[in-house]
């Protein structure tokens, strides 16, 4: 009993010093980031010519082209890939809104195929916006195909639900500006949501992305991020069996806490107060919005899970 | 083990209870930053200021939340130089307080009081010496922020300032010194910043030029990628002449351009594509296989017309 008692009281601390740690580490990037977003609110050219297009896979809501087009700096480009077949009404209304032309598709990609096609807008103020129309499941080879129209030395590949916090762009360019980063060929940040910026013409080069994309790449040449760059969108209801699993978790867990004794249950609770806290925290100072009960259960999801590999999966 | 659980039991106790009053404190604050900032911008810009008693702050976190409201608006607003500011910043001193408080601060802390600093406008003329030790400090961000502080409190050599340093300007550094020119807190003269030899004036210049679109520099960026050696300077010159939409056929910038890398040459090249330059003129700098890459990028802008049943 007393082995079991030690090792909570280990699990305990080990949850409760790690949690601090990152959020701590988080909130100090946050800080700098929010000091050097404020020194540069003035410029309006690209810092360093660095430019990044994003590539957006399966959306499924225009808010979220929305969301994604609201960034300033000016070399940006956001790339959304939809199936027409599937979503027609969703592609109706973002052709219409959007005023998209269907343009000329450079297909050369040894997979081409010929039902792809790719507009453009026609309205001034959304010229960095292009679809792609791609009716295919194989979504690493529509992304793919999506790179080889891309203008931007960076790619950012992201798919519903997750979004692009406002200031990530700004944050990503002071990255990669600086003399240390000029190498770099992956830059990535878990804290809120995963979200990896590729370097184009690497990625190419090491044959483009697929779920082993990270892997090919030389650790020396990854850096992480401490700013948070997406988060995860709540607007859809989550799968019943989700909240199901999470209530069997906290569930079990207290049961084992109030098996060992009332101290480990009190020292148990208190944990998942602090976690609370934590969590909710970083969400506020990051995004602003989406403090839902949702949003934090899903952050301490997220902030324990600890020994995770940096690996890049569009679901 | 009862007591170990305890003792975890009040650390972490101690810690929530510490979230929660820094959270209130952040909140206390930042109430009150909104309310200076909102009595200063009333102060400056209304026909009938409010009447509060903005230069009677007692505390010293006040004093401090004041020269942050103080640094927002400035760093929000073009040319705000405004006597009744002085007076206040005087009355409150807090430029003298900020150096004060600089030597105890954390590096974080010390970028954030430099940068306050810079925006003071009354500006203490002792700083001038902690600011030229801050300037040769191991810290990169300490040494621009120092950089920073003093071309605001001497606008008039700024040039100098910027010629006597010893490092090297980052492109994000040099878009901090463009902020502050552009928000009308330093002036320099362009032609001086070209015929220098110093890498950071011909980058400064160089950034000035794309920012504010000077069309008249053509010849001193033709002899920047004549002369220069420092990849990166000739690389800034060619992009400023696509920012200009300039013709790139003269020999030396296609002879650059030749025995640039290939990956260098290709994102030029979708450089040239999203500037708008035609097949043409991309055709004539650049060799065959970037051209045909680029031609299916500028392709890709076309409408298509051979399927008129698409939208």
């Amino acid at each position: 009993m007393l082995f079991i008692e030690i090792c909570f009281l280990l699990l305990l601390i080990f949850v409760a010093v790690n949690t601090l740690y990152r959020t701590h580490t988080s909130m100090q990037a946050l800080r700098w980031h929010q000091f050097f977003g404020g020194e540069i609110n003035h410029c309006c050219e690209g810092i360093g010519f660095i430019g990044c297009s994003v590539i957006y896979y399966k959306v499924s809501d225009i808010s979220e082209i929305e969301q994604l087009l609201s960034c300033t700096y000016n070399r940006y480009e956001v790339i959304v890939i939809i199936d027409h077949t599937l979503q027609a009404e969703l592609f109706a209304t973002i052709v219409k809104h959007y005023r998209m032309a269907r343009v000329n598709h450079p297909q050369h990609t040894a997979h081409a195929l010929p039902e792809v096609s790719l507009y453009r807008s026609t309205a001034r103020n959304f010229r960095r916006l292009a679809i792609l129309d791609y009716p295919t499941e194989n979504k690493y080879q529509a992304i793919n195909d999506a790179i080889s129209i891309t203008s931007y030395d960076y790619i950012i590949p992201l798919c519903s639900p997750y979004v692009l916090l406002p200031h990530a762009i700004d944050s990503v360019v002071i990255t990669l500006s600086d003399s240390s980063a000029r190498h770099t060929e992956l830059l990535y940040n878990d804290t809120l949501a995963p979200c990896y910026v590729f370097q184009r013409d690497s990625l190419i080069m090491r044959g483009g992305l697929s779920h082993e994309a990270v892997q090919r790449i030389p650790h020396n040449l990854i850096l992480k991020s401490r700013v948070a760059l997406a988060r995860k969108s709540f607007r859809h209801r989550s799968p019943l069996i989700t909240w199901l699993m999470a209530m069997f978790i906290v569930a079990t867990c207290t049961a084992i806490a109030f098996f060992i004794s009332t101290y480990a249950a009190i020292a148990y609770g208190l944990t998942f107060i602090l976690l609370y806290c934590l969590s909710e925290l970083m969400l506020r100072q990051w995004s602003e919005e989406n403090c839902s009960a949702r949003a934090v259960l899903y952050q301490i999801g997220n902030l324990i899970r600890f020994f995770r590999s940096i690996k890049f999966n569009i679901s | 083990m009862n007591t170990l659980y305890t003792l975890y039991i009040i650390v972490v106790g101690c810690i929530i209870l510490y979230l929660f009053v820094c959270n209130r404190r952040s909140c206390r604050h930042h109430a009150l930053r909104q309310q200076y900032t909102s009595l200063l911008i009333s102060t400056l810009f209304d026909d009938f200021p409010a009447k509060e008693p903005l230069s009677e702050i007692r505390t010293l976190k006040n004093r401090t939340i004041l020269a942050q409201s103080v640094h927002t608006l400035i760093s929000h607003t073009y040319g705000c130089n405004n006597l009744e500011l002085k007076q206040l910043i005087r009355d409150n001193n807090l430029s003298r307080r900020i150096l004060r408080q600089l030597p105890a601060a954390s590096v974080h802390r010390k970028c954030r009081l430099l940068s306050q600093l810079s925006s003071l406008i009354d500006t203490d003329p002792q700083g001038d010496s902690v600011l030229e030790k801050y300037l040769r400090h191991d810290n990169h961000n300490l040494r621009i922020g120092a950089l920073i502080a003093l071309l605001a409190a001497n606008p008039s050599k700024a040039a100098n300032t910027l010629s006597a340093i010893e490092f090297r300007l980052q492109p994000l550094d040099i878009m901090r010194i463009i902020s502050l020119i552009r928000q009308g807190r330093i002036t320099v003269a362009l032609e001086p910043l070209f015929e220098s030899r110093n890498r950071n004036l011909l980058m400064l210049s160089m950034a000035l030029v794309r920012t504010f679109g000077i069309g008249i520099v053509d010849k001193q960026l033709y002899n920047i990628i004549r002369a220069e050696q420092d990849p990166d300077l000739i690389f800034d010159a060619i992009y400023t002449l696509t920012y200009l939409k300039r013709p790139l056929r003269h020999r030396i910038i296609k002879e650059c351009i030749a025995s640039m890398p290939e990956l260098q040459r290709k994102r030029l090249c979708r450089h040239l594509s999203v500037e708008g330059y035609s097949m043409q003129s991309i055709n004539a700098i650049l060799p065959h296989p970037e051209s045909l890459y680029a031609k299916r990028l500028i392709t890709s802008f076309k409408r298509q017309l051979l399927q008129p049943q698409a939208i």
